[in-house]
């Protein structure tokens, strides 16, 4: 596990590294769906802690768009982004089947709001393909690569850059840091 | 009359008078006679009882004569002693021929104080013992005179008159002197003793000499003489006037049970039959005498008359009395045949008279001349003079009647006729309207009756209407039922939605959980694949539950647009009904109000079937009046024409009539006039 987490947060490839290490790993990933504006992504269930439902979101001061508010989650003061804007979709709806997806990257920690949770799926390494070359460069920083589904081709979030990426920085709480390092050793 | 007066006629009905008088006389005395003589024969049972008796007499006093004789005889020949001392055989000649000579008798004895008869001339010879042993003798010898007694002595039958002998007794000598030993005479007559009887005298004529004496005494025509017969006992013949040889079965004959009977007038009489001969006849039962050692019942007398003239007595009498029958009828046609000349030689004259008017042609104008009116036929003569001429007025005045009843019967025929021509039109008219008010009566009849049929129909129709107003009240009532189930199935499946609204939240409540569980499973590395497994089934489960939830809240949202569908149909029903409740409710107004108005129709038609009938029967009266009418029309027209003819009739008798006004002594003007007189043919 802290292998996991020391080589996703090294490597942009994650998935090699786990196909090294056993045949099934390699063989398969599992994938959390959720849609964002009408489109279906996806995160490596490594990248996700839990799912919430829609609670009550606080709005903060001078907020750039792409961050819906900040909610208390068992005593620790979460941030939400809204994922959608970041990518250049409309504000997330928050309607009944809207959810909060937590996510934590090396102690880094944020709530990215959806608009529906999908199913898991578990899909071959191999079919891990990189962003086509046709996509904004900018979106496709954000993505580990995309998926191709036989209906569609589901793109693939890559958690821990979309926590880097500059807009959003401020607002990542940093509580769980210092646990994979301490696991580390 | 004067001359009349003079002579001395008698009328028709005087002569008529006479002769039926002088008629009558003459057959009164036939009748008399006639009478009389079957008076005669009516009484002759009387006849022969009355001639029995007399004979009795006759028989019975003889013989007391003869018993005085025999007495006198006995007397005068000193005959007791001579019996008593046993010598009387010495008086016998004289004694027989003395008691001869009295009274010529057929049977003379003399017995001796024993019983035993003397011997000698004069004296009839008969058995010792009979004498001895016989009644009569023991009564003589008894001391009894017997007078006028029968007795049947040696098979015959005599009158008898027998007396005792008395003697005083000598006296007997010695006591040795026995009864029988003793010779009488052997003492001196004991003159103070009683006589006593020592013989009898007896004394007989034959019956049959009485009944000779009788049969010639009764009538000198020998078939009209009494015959006189004794019968005893078993049929036996004692004593009869027949001659033996003629006898025959006489004793049979004389029995009840053989005789027989004879038609006597208006009775029947016993007859008795005998040798070809019938008898009227007296029968004398229980003649007593004396037979052998008895007295009593020797049998019965008949005396008999022969019949036989009686029987031819009807021819007898017929040809005796024909001559004068005849001499009477001879008489009285003469003096019919004069009576008849006298009277039809005068009313000849007066047939002649009349013969004329009698073969129709009449010559009214006649007159009788009748010289004589002194009698009826002359007054009558006179008369028919009168009628004659009653009868030429009369005549003219029918005449002139009858040509006058001509014409009006000729009148009145026409008139009659035009009134049958009328009346038989009036009758055509009345039946074509009786016919026609009959089919109009019958119309209205089944107008009546379709009227009513339609008021039932309409009234069947109402009931039906309302009946379907129930139905519809009950349908809507159920269709408001079915609305308000309806609503309650709506709020039903609001409530299933809240709780598959809760279902559905606990399903995605449970598939976030679910998909925690797999993450924590995922972070858990290769510790938490089985977990990972179970998480992975958990979603699948509530997958599957939000999907059903889904699915159900699908079929919920159906189910309720469904069900306001029904509801809105519903609703659309229920106006429809109401709606149709009021139009059919408006039906039934009308329709009650058709039958209001269709009953009265009936009513008014049954009355106008009424009246319809009323006039049909009023018709039915014209029509038979009318009938009644032309049978008395045509009554009218027969009497009319027959009225004609008889007047017409009557003038050609009346015509046939000779009729001179000249001659008519009063009236008849205007009898000439009859010829012309048949103008109403």
């Amino acid at each position: 596990m802290s292998d996991e987490h020391a080589e996703a947060a090294g490597e942009p490839l994650p998935e090699t590294r786990g196909a090294e290490r056993s045949d099934e790993a390699e063989s398969q990933r599992k994938l959390v769906c959720f849609d964002l504006g009408g489109r279906e992504l996806a995160a490596p269930i490594e990248q996700v802690r839990e799912t919430l439902e829609l609670r009550p979101i606080t709005p903060l001061f001078r907020m750039p768009p792409s961050v819906a508010g900040i909610t208390n989650l068992r005593g620790e003061i979460l941030a939400v982004l809204d994922v959608g804007v970041l990518l250049g979709f409309s504000p997330t709806r928050r309607d009944a089947s809207a959810r909060i997806l937590v996510c934590e990257v090396e102690g880094r920690s944020a709530g990215l709001l959806v608009e529906r949770l999908g199913p898991l799926r578990d899909v071959p390494s191999q079919a891990l393909a990189p962003a086509p070359p046709t996509m904004p460069s900018e979106i496709a920083a954000l993505l580990h690569g995309v998926v191709s589904l036989q209906t569609h081709p589901l793109p693939v979030l890559d958690v821990a850059r979309l926590l880097d990426a500059p807009p959003l920085r401020p607002f990542v709480t940093e509580r769980a840091a210092r646990a994979p390092a301490q696991e580390s050793p | 009359m004067s001359e009349r007066r003079r002579r001395f006629r008698p009328g028709l009905r005087g002569q008529v008078m006479i002769t039926i008088a002088a008629v009558a006389l003459l057959e009164a005395l036939a009748a008399v006679y006639l009478v009389y003589d079957a008076h005669r024969e009516a009484s002759r049972g009387a006849f022969l009882v009355k001639h029995y008796n007399r004979f009795d007499a006759y028989r019975k006093g003889l013989g007391r004569a003869m018993a005085a004789n025999a007495a006198l005889a006995a007397r005068g020949f000193d005959l007791g002693p001579a019996l008593r001392d046993e010598r009387a055989s010495e008086l016998v000649p004289e004694l027989g021929e003395a008691l001869a000579e009295t009274a010529a008798p057929d049977l003379v004895l003399v017995v001796d104080g024993r019983g035993r008869p003397l011997r000698g001339e004069g004296l009839t010879v008969l058995p010792p013992d009979a004498v001895a042993q016989s009644r009569l003798v023991s009564d003589v010898l008894g001391g009894m005179t017997v007078a006028g007694e029968l007795a049947r002595i040696d098979g015959h039958v005599y009158q008898v008159a027998a007396v005792p002998v008395r003697a005083r007794p000598r006296r007997a000598f010695g006591s040795g002197a026995g009864p029988e030993g003793q010779p009488p005479g052997a003492g001196p007559v004991d003159r103070t003793a009683e006589p006593e009887v020592v013989g009898g005298v007896v004394l007989g004529v034959r019956i049959e000499r009485y009944m000779e004496d009788y049969q010639r005494q009764s009538d000198p025509n020998a078939s009209k003489q009494h015959r006189l017969t004794l019968v005893g006992r078993d049929a036996l013949v004692l004593a009869s006037v027949f001659p033996e040889d003629e006898q025959g079965d006489l004793g049979s004959a004389l029995q009840e049970d053989a005789w027989g009977e004879a038609q006597e007038g208006e009775d029947m009489v016993a007859v008795i039959l005998h040798a070809d001969h019938m008898y009227d006849f007296h029968q004398d039962e229980g003649v007593r005498g004396y037979d052998g050692n008895t007295y009593g019942d020797l049998g019965s007398f008949f005396l008999m008359r022969q019949r036989d003239f009686k029987a031819q007595s009807f021819w007898d009498r017929f040809s005796s009395s024909l001559s004068t029958l005849l001499l009477f009828a001879g008489i009285t046609l003469v003096l019919g045949w004069l009576l008849a000349w006298y009277i039809t030689r005068r009313i000849r004259v007066l047939v002649h008279a009349t013969e004329d008017l009698a073969q129709g042609q009449g010559d009214l104008t006649k007159r009788l001349h009748v010289g004589s009116t002194d009698d009826e036929l002359g007054q009558l003569a006179s008369n028919l003079n009168a009628v004659f001429a009653h009868i030429h007025e009369l005549a003219a005045k029918v005449q002139r009647a009858a040509f006058q009843v001509g014409a009006s019967s000729a009148e009145i025929s026409a008139a009659s006729r035009q009134m049958l021509d009328g009346a038989q039109e009036q009758a055509r008219k009345t039946e074509s309207s009786t016919a026609a008010v009959t089919e109009l009566s019958a119309s209205i009849q089944q107008v009546a009756e379709n009227a009513t049929e339609a008021t039932r129909v309409a009234r069947k129709s109402g009931e039906d209407v309302q009946s379907a107003i129930g139905r519809m009240q009950e349908i809507r009532t159920t269709v408001d039922e079915a609305a308000a189930r309806i609503h309650e199935l709506g709020e039903s499946g609001k409530r299933i939605g809240n709780i598959v609204e809760v279902i559905r939240q606990i399903s995605d409540q449970t598939t976030l959980l679910a998909l925690n569980a797999a993450i924590e499973a995922a972070h858990a590395g290769e510790h938490g694949k089985g977990f990972a497994v179970v998480a992975d089934e958990v979603s699948g489960l509530a997958n599957r539950v939000g999907q059903s939830a889904r699915d159900i809240e699908d079929l919920i949202a159906t189910i309720k647009e469904q069900t306001q569908e029904a509801v809105r149909a519903m609703e659309a029903g229920t106006t429809e009904v109401e709606e149709g409740t009021r139009l059919v409710t408006r039906t039934l107004a009308d329709l009650q109000t058709l039958v209001q108005v269709v009953e009265d129709t009936a009513h008014a038609v049954s009355e106008q079937a009424v009246a319809s009938d009323e006039i049909a029967r009023n018709m039915d009266a014209v029509q038979r009046i009318a009938a009644e009418v032309l049978g008395s029309s045509e009554e009218a027209v027969d009497q009319g024409e027959h009225l004609h003819r008889l007047a017409h009739g009557l003038e050609e008798s009346v015509k046939g009539f000779r009729i001179e006004a000249s001659r008519l002594e009063d009236g008849g003007e205007g009898a000439k006039r009859l010829p012309p007189g048949d103008a109403g043919e």
